[in-house]
Order: C-alpha cells, then sequence, then structure tokens
C-alpha cells in the first residue's frame, strides 16, 4: 500500500466531497492546486516516533 | 452535508485517505460513516470570526 | 499477618508493612500466586513479570527494614497497562504491529511509581492502541470481567480492571481518551479516576489522542486511587500538555465533614442523553440519598446535549488518532486488529475542517460546564450507563451510534472518579457512578467519593471467582 491512491481521485469528487462547486474556467488552475497541496501533505507525512507531540494542547491552568 | 452517503463516495473518502477496506466490512464501516456525518454536522454553527479553538499554542518559555 | 494480603487496600497493606507486620515478599508472593490461580480464566497480563516484582519486594524489604517505608506505596504490587512505557521490558499496546517493540525508558509516570518503591509486577491488557477491543485477533485474548468471565471489563484499560478486582495487584495503571479508565473501573467495581487533563504527564505513554488523553490510576477504593496518583503527579516539562501546579495532598481532606458540599446531578445525561439500565438510575438514585443524608446539598445541572461533547471527543479523537497511524495503517494494516485498525481508519475521512470546527465547539462546551459549575463542588452522573455486557457482543460502533457518558469530561479535561455504586442484583454486577470536580480539584472529588464508600458498604463485595 502507498500513498498515493491506486486510481486518482477526480477533482470534482473531492469537490463534491466538501460540497464546494467552482466554475470551469477556475477547474484547471485549481487542478494545480490540488497538485501542489499533495506534494506539500507528502512532505510533513513522515516517520515519526510516538513521543512526538504536536504544539497545541489544552489548558486548564494559568500561570 | 447529507447524513447519507453512496458508495461511490465513499469509496472516494476511502482512497483520499489510502485505507483499504475489506470487502465485507465495507458496508457496516459505510454506516457507521453515516453516523460520523452528523456529529460533522453538529460541531458546526454560525460562529464569529473571533470563534476560537479550545487549543492553543503555548509558546517557549509559557 | 493472617487472612489473604492480596485482598487489603493500599491504605491497609501500607500500614501494615510500616509496622513490620507484612512483608512486601509476602504480599508479592501472594498476588503473583493469585494471577497464577486466575490468570488462564481472565487473561489480565501480556507480560507478565514475577522475578522483576520479586526482586523488586526484596529490594523493598530490605530497605524499608533498615529506614523505614518512602510512603504508602513503597512495597505494593501494582501492573502497569501496556502502553506505558517500561525500560528493557516490550510495550506492545497489545498490538502485533509493536509486538516486539522494547522501549530504552521508562515513561514519566513509571519512573514516579518506581520512586515511591511500588513494585511492578508486569504489563497488563489493554484494547489494542486504546482503542480497539475486546478483540480476539490479537496475539493474546482479551481481559474478562472478574465478577463473570463470560462479560467484557469495559476498556480500554482493560487488563487494569481485571487485575485490581481480581486481587492480582493492589493498583493498576490506566489511561483514559474518553473512558479508558472509568469505563473498566465502573464495570468491575473498582475506584479509578481520569485527573485533570495536564496533571499527569503523558510521555512514555503510547497515544491515542494527544489533546484526550489522560493518565490515571485505578484502585479498589478511593483512598487508594488518592495514595496511587500522589505517587504518579509530578510537573513534566517534556510534556508540553503538563501543567505547573501546585501539587496538593490528595487524602488531605478525606475524613473531612462533607456536609454543605453542592453536589450539581447531569440527570438528563443518563436519564434521557443515554438513557441507563434500570439499576444504574437506581443506584444514582440511591447515592443521592447518601450524600444528602451526609449533609450534602442536591441540585440538579444542565448542561449542552450529551451528543454534543461526544461529536467534539469522537472527530477530535479519530483525527489525532489517524494522524498518528496513518502511515503504518497504509503500509500494514494486516498488523492492526479488525477493531482498532476499522476505528482509526474513520478518522482518515473526517477533513481539517472537521477538526478545527470540533476544536471551536470544543472551547464553547468547556465554558458552558464552567459556568454551569459556578456554586457546585463536584457533579453527579452515571459512570457507565450499564453493567458489563457479554464479552462476544460489544458492539464496535457503540461509540457511534450513543453517546458516550464520559467523554464530556476528557472533552472539557475535568477530573472525574468512577466509583462503585452497588451490585445489579439478580448477576452481582457492578454498577458505578461519575463524580466531576473542578480542574486540579482532585482532593474535593476524592473527598466526596470516600465519604460515599464509607457510608456504604460496597467496598466489602469481591468477586465470587476469588473464593473459589
Amino acid at each position: 500500500m502507498t500513498d498515493t491512491p491506486a486510481t486518482p481521485i477526480p477533482i470534482e469528487a473531492k469537490l463534491a466531497e466538501y460540497g464546494l462547486k467552482v466554475g470551469p474556467e477556475t477547474l484547471e488552475s485549481l487542478k494545480g492546486s490540488v497538485a501542489d497541496l499533495e506534494a506539500a501533505a507528502r512532505t510533513i507525512r513522515v516517520k515519526r516516533s510516538y513521543l512526538q507531540e504536536p504544539i497545541h494542547a489544552l489548558r486548564l491552568w494559568t500561570k | 452535508m447529507s447524513e447519507t452517503i453512496s458508495t461511490e463516495a465513499f469509496q472516494v473518502l476511502l482512497d483520499r485517505a489510502g485505507i483499504r477496506v475489506k470487502p465485507e466490512h465495507m458496508e457496516e464501516m459505510r454506516s457507521a460513516f453515516m453516523l460520523l456525518q452528523a456529529m460533522r454536522e453538529r460541531v458546526r454553527k454560525p460562529r464569529g470570526y473571533d470563534a476560537e479553538p479550545a487549543h492553543i499554542f503555548a509558546p517557549m518559555g509559557r | 499477618m493472617t487472612g489473604d494480603p492480596t485482598l487489603l487496600t493500599i491504605r491497609e497493606a501500607s500500614t501494615l508493612i510500616a509496622e513490620r507486620k507484612l512483608s512486601p515478599v509476602e504480599l508479592t508472593k501472594a498476588c503473583i500466586a493469585r494471577t497464577e490461580a486466575l490468570d488462564a480464566t481472565l487473561s489480565t497480563y501480556v507480560a507478565f513479570t514475577p522475578e522483576l516484582a520479586l526482586d523488586a519486594a526484596r529490594a523493598a524489604e530490605a530497605e524499608i527494614g533498615t529506614s523505614g517505608p518512602r510512603g504508602p506505596m513503597h512495597g505494593i504490587p501494582v501492573g502497569l497497562k501496556d502502553i506505558y512505557d517500561t525500560a528493557g521490558v516490550a510495550t506492545t499496546a497489545h498490538s502485533n504491529l509493536l509486538k516486539s517493540r522494547v522501549p530504552a525508558e521508562d515513561a514519566f509516570t513509571v519512573t514516579k511509581l518506581r520512586e515511591s518503591g511500588a513494585v511492578i509486577t508486569g504489563k497488563l491488557g489493554t484494547f489494542e492502541f486504546a482503542i480497539g477491543g475486546p478483540s480476539f485477533d490479537l496475539f493474546t485474548l482479551p481481559a474478562r470481567n472478574p465478577w463473570d468471565p463470560a462479560r467484557t471489563t469495559g476498556g480500554s484499560s482493560s487488563g487494569s480492571g481485571a487485575a485490581v478486582a481480581a486481587g492480582m495487584v493492589l493498583g493498576a495503571t490506566g489511561s483514559d481518551t474518553g473512558a479508558s479508565i472509568r469505563s473498566p473501573s465502573s464495570l468491575c467495581g473498582l475506584a479509578g479516576i481520569k485527573p485533570t487533563y495536564g496533571l499527569l504527564s503523558r510521555r512514555g505513554i503510547l497515544p491515542l489522542s494527544q489533546s484526550l488523553d489522560h493518565a490515571g490510576p485505578m484502585c479498589w477504593t478511593v483512598e487508594d486511587a488518592a495514595l496511587m496518583l500522589q505517587a504518579m503527579v509530578g510537573h513534566d516539562p517534556l510534556d508540553p500538555a503538563c501543567a505547573d501546579v501546585a501539587v496538593p495532598d490528595f487524602t488531605e481532606k478525606l475524613d473531612e465533614t462533607v456536609k454543605g458540599k453542592t453536589i450539581g446531578v447531569i440527570r438528563h445525561f443518563h436519564e434521557t442523553d443515554h438513557e441507563a439500565a434500570p439499576p444504574v438510575l437506581a443506584a444514582i438514585e440511591q447515592a443521592i440519598a447518601v450524600y444528602r443524608s451526609l449533609g450534602c446539598v442536591i441540585k440538579e445541572v444542565t448542561l449542552p446535549p450529551l451528543m454534543d461533547f461526544a461529536a467534539v471527543g469522537l472527530i477530535i479523537m479519530s483525527s489525532e488518532a489517524f494522524a498518528i497511524h496513518e502511515a503504518d495503517l497504509r503500509a500494514t494494516p494486516e498488523l492492526y486488529g479488525e477493531i482498532a485498525r476499522d476505528r482509526i481508519s474513520m478518522g482518515g475521512l473526517l477533513t481539517g475542517a472537521d477538526y478545527v470546527q470540533a476544536l471551536r465547539r470544543r472551547q464553547e462546551l468547556c465554558a458552558a460546564v464552567a459556568e454551569a459549575m459556578i456554586g457546585v463542588d463536584v457533579l453527579l452522573t452515571a459512570g457507565s450507563p450499564f453493567p458489563a455486557q457479554p464479552i462476544d457482543n460489544v458492539p464496535k460502533w457503540l461509540m457511534y451510534q450513543k453517546p458516550s457518558i464520559t467523554m464530556p469530561f476528557n472533552v472539557t479535561g475535568l477530573p472525574a472518579l468512577a466509583l462503585c455504586a452497588g451490585y445489579e442484583p439478580g448477576t452481582g454486577l457492578p454498577v458505578a457512578m461519575q463524580l466531576v470536580g473542578h480542574p486540579f480539584a482532585e482532593t474535593t472529588v476524592f473527598q466526596l467519593g470516600h465519604a460515599y464508600e464509607q457510608a456504604t458498604q460496597w467496598r466489602a463485595t469481591r468477586p465470587a471467582l476469588l473464593a473459589a
């Protein structure tokens, strides 16, 4: 199994999933942006230790 | 956000996440996801731009 | 001493140890013998380490003999949920994925427990990665309930619940992301506390969902939970969520009167939002009557719908869990058991916006609960809406179908104690309530829990299995 889906997901399907609509004139540029975002997402998917925490935490105290 | 989802649309979500589901679990997962759809709806409501999330970034030396 | 030392509370055992009337080695051997007699039935341990336990018990005995006990946990056998890292001893999260993982360091709380002189007996079974279970497709079987081995312990701290109820240990560590200390404590008849978020370090505990994960103790009595929590607490600057706050003596108010304390009953949680079974409802009414007789003020509190908390908790938990597991779920899904794999996979179907909307709703819910708690010392609701179910018939998607009655206090981070409130007529299965305090007000929660235990007889009953 790889990081990339076996079948490329049509951008129309993704837009429908989010309930978004775009005109045909923006569809091509959107395809480029989606490819950039997917490339960016791949760069943050690296092997991490279970010890690695996210930067945000719930805080119930004040200092 | 619809609380129902077609088999095809559900497959799109699985593909997007890179998840393979055993065929015998597919319908059960899709049914569970429909319950999750209701919860996705439930956490949404009209909010002002000042509505912050509960988590804050604690800077160094906090 | 005469009698069975495995049936002592931590308080009783530590008093006898301090008076040199009970040897830590004798106590540890009794716990080992109990484990050897019952573990085939209850499947509590993933890794039982009796030799290491006896070494620690002998060391404790020698030190106590020369310089007295370090504190009440010195020489007390405790088990660790198998998501707490232990240096040199495998920590697997009960998953084939991590079956051969041996950490180099102890979790922060394990270090603290060792410093207290506690005798660690081994690693207890858990729902896989604290979410998937009860599962029959892992490398050992799921823990069974000592009150009826045909039933589940609840989870995810399943081995911890079974081991304490069966007298294999006097206390155990658990972790709680949505229910995982309080569910098994409720179904196994224990006192277990999910402390305030940030009170205990989570460093070295395998995560399920970092912003909802809490560590905590599970014991036979409320007083024991206070003693064990004391041994686990301490500021850890390497856990970004760990709070740098003054730590009180959690037992300091145990013997103070509760007269005049105000208890806010969240009736809609257990009566309508997730309608509890009749014996649970009856037990809660009886508990309210007990508190009234002790001079407490009872008032009804209304919070946002339970489903709102459940939705926020489930979306945050699923999103954070998927982020932790996505690489392994894609590469080696076959190494996960079915329940953990399917539950964690759901998080991959959510969006970033879902997660942030849940965080925004979380903020609103925290504010709503804080406002409702003005003038209230503790909140009260059910610990579990039902007694233990048959182990082979636990619904995989229950958290999706019915809102969790414990999740609100992971979402808000408030300290929540589950304690035994009686037994179901006929089956004898434990039923339980929750007491919920203000942030870092564990002492008040323990005070009210202890007062209830002292006013009732539930702690005198142990599972019939122990008499067999």
